[in-house]
């Protein structure tokens, strides 16, 4: 399959601080790919730079085959981003704002744009400056669709956007992949929604990829047992190098494991569990235990 | 193949956000003149037989002709407000993130400045343009005060100086992040040669010296004075120790050195660091080196206060000027290493 992104030993630096750190990335063509991490991970920076906003430090990006820098002018009429900061420009309105884009791109599709500024219910007289955040985003989005990119490139696009367009948004998206085989990297912190639309992830933490890959294959690495057992959990599976954590309620046991899953699975059914069964982490789970594996880890407050 | 849309969506986007500044730029310049002609003819219109005679109401619009001042002191005005129009684009542009999403469109970075430098110097040239036809015509219809000549030289001249100050602030607001302080930043640096020759006269301690002496400093400063776009030169000086032209030259000189630093910033300005004070290191050092320099002048000159007829004057006032500067310099330095070897640790 077609490589649409590719970063190898990607490296950044702010000030002297490394913000990413030997980031690979491999994303096929006609793929979404979505980018996790905590606050701070390193999710913008990736993606300007996969836009040749940013020079990294250290690496190289490629986009659709082709090296991306801050001069790719060419191919960023390919590539499109849509940014969760930066405010639109003054002194226009929608119908500007939709104009000096059909000036700046040769792939602007006049029927889409209708299509979209009726379906998101834009008001095309509007200054810019009234639009609420999520009609911005709305906007940009509308914007990046009719431009028909080939990648698209969305950071934290959902935020603002109530649920039912942000449902409607999402199935933008599912199209835009499958009907017109455009690449789209996501990144965001709304994993639910991530969950229902992408084919593969990055999970980032301090500037380092800490996993990325299909989904399916990821969510392989680490399983959850739910099984029910009525007596003590033996130590062989509590002290198990493949059982990350085990809960306990009543008869109940979940075990998350990374790694093995057979072998806890068959402990457990030597040890009397009366029923067992291996289910797939959701993605948030998924996220979370990278997250503490790397030391990631919030309590809960409780206020005086 | 050319990839980028100059001029069509680079100049539709620009114009929408520049068109209003332009205006004003607009207004500003023309208000006086216009002011001036429409206060003769209202004084003319309510004339009675006690109204002073109307030569002496029409000598607002003879004054004007003769000095060519829209304003008072037009030329400090008009290049201060043309400095004010070179910093607001690129700052339009920096404010709230907006220059990132401009980028990230298919739009080369020297496309984006030349088109903004293209519709400014238009909007400059042509509100200038009018004025000179306004005062063409106003003159025509006073009876020819002054040549239409001159009236051209001062036009090609104040195009030149607006042009020079326009130049130092579309620079400086490549380089410097918030716009007032871009604005005070350039208005500095156009000052330079002001507060080189001030330096000078302060040197050269002239009390010490005989009147040939004066009158060579004087010659000096004032020369090196009008080299700033600021003060612009003296146009009607009969003796004037640079010849305007060569002060225009100088301006042409100046603007084209600006605009090329302003491309070479911007070809290499690191867009992560939008929203900072300054987009490149080198400039904390501009910035502390002008600081230390300007401490200097303060400390040195109370410090050479009662020293006027005291030949140790100049040496101490340049050793106290040079020290405090390096001081400066130094301390400010070591403390930003400091903050930002924190900052890295953080």
């Amino acid at each position: 399959m077609r490589t649409a992104i590719e970063t190898v030993d990607l490296h950044k630096m702010f000030g002297g601080r490394p913000v990413l750190r030997g980031v690979n990335l491999s994303v096929p063509a006609g793929s979404i790919h979505g980018v996790i991490g905590a606050n701070g991970a390193g999710k913008s920076t990736l993606l300007r730079i996969l836009m040749g906003l940013y020079r990294p430090s250290r690496g190289q990006v490629r986009v659709l085959g082709e090296v991306m820098d801050t001069e790719a002018t060419e191919l960023r009429q390919r590539v499109h981003l849509v940014a969760s900061e930066g405010d639109l420009p003054r002194g226009m309105r929608v119908r500007d704002y939709l104009h000096y884009h059909r000036l700046l791109y040769r792939t602007w599709d006049e029927t889409r744009c209708r299509r979209l500024l009726e379906a998101l219910e834009l008001p095309e007289g509007a200054p810019l400056r009234n639009l609420s955040q999520g009609m911005r985003t709305q906007l940009r989005l509308t914007v990046a669709l009719s431009a028909h990119p080939e990648v698209l490139l969305l950071d934290e696009p959902t935020n603002g956007l109530d649920p039912v367009v942000k449902r409607q948004f999402l199935q933008l998206l599912l199209q835009e992949a499958s009907g017109t085989g455009a690449t789209i990297v996501i990144a965001t912190h709304h994993l639910d929604d991530l969950e229902r639309i992408a084919d593969s992830v990055t999970i980032l933490f301090s500037g380092r990829a800490l996993a990325s890959g299909q989904l399916d294959h990821l969510r392989d690495t680490v399983k959850r047992v739910q099984a029910v057992l009525a007596g003590e959990l033996p130590e062989s599976i509590v002290h198990h190098p493949a059982v990350v954590e085990v809960q306990r309620s009543g008869r109940m046991v979940l075990i998350t494991v990374s790694g093995n899953v057979q072998a806890v699975v068959t402990a457990l059914g030597e040890a009397g569990a009366t029923y067992c069964e291996v289910v797939d982490l959701e993605l948030e789970e998924l996220f979370r235990h990278f997250m503490e594996r790397e030391g990631y880890r919030r309590e809960g407050i409780l206020l005086p | 193949m050319r990839a980028s849309f100059f001029p069509e969506a680079i100049v539709y986007k620009q114009w929408r956000q520049l068109r209003g500044w332009l205006i004003a730029w607009a207004l500003f310049t023309w208000a006086g003149p216009v002011h001036t002609l429409v206060g003769y003819w209202t004084a003319m219109q309510t004339r009675t037989a006690y109204s002073p005679p109307p030569e002496l109401l029409a000598q607002p619009v003879i004054a004007m002709l003769h000095t060519l001042d829209p304003h008072v002191n037009a030329a400090r005005h008009l290049a201060m407000a043309a400095l004010v129009v070179g910093v607001v684009p690129m700052a339009m542009e920096r404010a709230r993130g907006r220059l990132l999403i401009t980028l990230a469109a298919p739009i080369r970075r020297r496309d984006l400045l030349a088109t903004q430098i293209a519709i400014c110097l238009t909007g400059i040239w042509g509100v200038l343009l009018v004025l000179t036809l306004f005062d063409i015509a106003v003159n025509k219809a006073f009876g020819t005060v002054v040549p239409t000549v001159q009236i051209l030289a001062w036009f090609l001249m104040e195009g030149l100086q607006t042009t020079a100050a326009f130049a130092v602030g579309f620079a400086v607001s490549i380089g410097v992040g918030p716009t007032l302080f871009a604005m005070v930043c350039a208005l500095l640096l156009a000052l330079v040669p002001s507060y080189a020759a001030m330096m000078t006269t302060e040197l050269a301690n002239m009390t010490m010296h005989g009147p040939a002496y004066w009158n060579a400093v004087n010659r000096i400063t004032q020369a090196v004075e009008s080299l700033s776009p600021i003060q612009g030169p003296s146009l009607w000086s009969e003796h004037p120790v640079i010849s305007p032209w060569h002060v225009g030259l100088w301006y042409a000189v100046w603007s084209v050195g600006w605009l090329a630093l302003a491309f070479a910033m911007f070809r290499r300005l690191p867009l992560e660091r939008e929203g900072g004070l300054f987009s490149f290191d080198a400039l904390w050092d501009v910035l502390l080196v002008g600081t230390g320099l300007m401490a200097g002048t303060v400390l040195g000159l109370i410090a050479v206060g009662g020293m006027s007829q005291n030949p140790q004057r100049t040496p101490v006032l340049l050793a106290v000027w040079i020290l405090v500067a390096a001081l400066t310099w130094l301390t400010g330095r070591l403390l930003l290493t400091r903050l930002a070897r924190r900052a890295r640790r953080a």
